[in-house]
């Protein structure tokens, strides 16, 4: 009679293979899976070291920072972002005020030549609506946190507030630029958004119950965070007819 | 009532914290009990506890909800076990020396009947150590977690007939390490 080898006896042990009618007459090869079993209940035996009911708790208090580590670095990422857009943008805007004035007019003449054509109207307009976009979106964030909390706890604004003061700067600028380029909507926008922006960024740690409400109602009352959603939308919009009219112009 | 899983998973998508935190309460034991066996050290399994949930939360728009978040999470800490040990070459440090073998009195009591007095203990760890960082996988997934070979083979990266192999080899270097420790008794075919 041929005997079981070392796979078969392993593969029978797994459930791959059944090897039981031979098991059940040779007891050469039955001697040798017992001997596989007891090796194995060996390693069964082997202890895997407790970890007590705290230790979810413990997992999870490494892991919460980690991942506010990683959520920070991200928001850092875009402010960062944002501020690059914003500098290019202003000296972009600063250069052109620089031009000679036969420049200037014939840049003019050229915006007004055809306003019907949505591909050639105001394209530094549809350029700082698409960068005020992003910077709607950070900030748009960190006012719905507030927005959205239960005004009888109060807030734990410690994250939001290192957001708000990354903020407050590319806020500012923007507005600026705004005013300075006559868009009105964006610049009353940005003044709305900016003194809610500067107060969290110097609050405390945690809004008491009095300041989350009053916040709230002032986010509320100008209806902020749905004008921020609309202008946010807008920019996506204004940056796909930028990258249109941009392959336009290359044809 | 309590939150499923698949709940969870779809809040913390949407940004919940606590229904993440859920999820690791749940499973965060289960996952350090495969991390150890993978690892064989605490610490080693700890981090990769964490290193788990922190790709799993990466990740957590990849999970389909028709999964098992355990299956899943698992997978992943497997993963993450592999990646550890790769980066470490444990492998070769491994396989760098022999581990003393002590021998036991033959009357050493039946390992089912009791728990491993220290020296064994030693002696099994010691065992598991000596395998590859792909037959100890192998062997984990298989022996411990009822994994298919199918699956042990996708996990490693690896056909099946390797697949096979590689739990066979993993097998006998543990039956030629610790026979000595123990004694022929009846078992259930």
């Amino acid at each position: 009679m041929q005997h079981l080898n070392d796979e078969d006896l392993i593969a029978h042990h797994y459930r791959d293979a059944d090897a039981s009618e031979h098991l059940d007459v040779c007891a050469d090869c039955r001697a040798q899976y017992e001997t596989l079993c007891r090796v194995l209940a060996l390693v069964d035996a082997l202890p895997v070291p407790e970890r007590d009911a705290a230790y979810p708790d413990q997992v999870w208090n490494r892991l919460r920072w980690r991942l506010e580590r990683r959520r920070r670095r991200t928001w850092q990422w875009l402010a960062g972002v944002a501020a690059v857009l914003a500098i290019a943008f202003v000296t972009g805007e600063w250069w052109k005020e620089r031009q000679p004035v036969d420049s200037r007019q014939q840049i003019a003449d050229s915006r007004t030549a055809t306003p019907s054509n949505p591909a050639t109207q105001q394209p530094n307009n549809r350029v700082l609506v698409y960068v005020v976009g992003d910077h709607l979106d950070a900030a748009e964030r960190v006012l719905a946190e507030v927005a959205n909390a239960d005004p009888k706890k109060g807030l734990d604004v410690g994250e939001e507030q290192k957001r708000a003061e990354d903020l407050v700067d590319a806020n500012r600028i923007y507005r600026q630029t705004a005013v300075r380029r006559g868009d009105k909507r964006i610049a009353a926008l940005l003044s709305d958004i900016e003194p809610i922006l500067v107060e969290l960024s110097h609050s405390g740690a945690k809004l008491s119950s009095d300041e989350l409400t009053s916040m709230q109602k002032r986010i509320d009352s100008k209806n902020l965070l749905f004008k921020m959603r609309v202008m946010s939308a807008q920019g996506e919009g204004q940056h796909d007819n930028l990258l249109a009219s941009q392959h336009l112009k290359s044809l | 009532m309590e939150m499923t899983d698949v709940a969870a998973v779809s809040r913390a998508r949407d940004g919940d914290a606590e229904a993440f935190r859920l999820l690791v309460e749940r499973h965060s034991r289960a996952i350090f009990r495969v991390a150890w066996r993978m690892t064989g050290n605490e610490h080693d399994a700890d981090d990769v506890v964490q290193e788990a949930f922190l790709r799993a939360y990466r990740q957590i728009d990849a999970f389909e909800e028709r999964a098992n978040f355990s299956t899943w999470l698992h997978r992943i800490a497997i993963n993450c076990s592999l990646d550890l040990l790769r980066a470490r070459g444990r492998h070769d440090r491994q396989y760098g020396g022999d581990v003393d073998v002590v021998e036991l009195s033959s009357d050493a009591p039946e390992p089912d009947r009791l728990a491993l007095s220290a020296e064994l203990k030693e002696h099994v760890a010691a065992a598991m150590k000596r395998l590859s960082d792909n037959e100890r996988t192998a062997f984990v997934l298989r022996h411990f977690e009822g994994m298919p070979v199918e699956e042990i083979g996708k996990t490693l990266g690896i056909q099946v007939n390797a697949t096979k192999h590689t739990i066979f080899r993993a097998v006998r270097k543990l039956r030629d390490a610790l026979e000595p420790f123990v004694r022929s008794t009846q078992c259930n075919t």
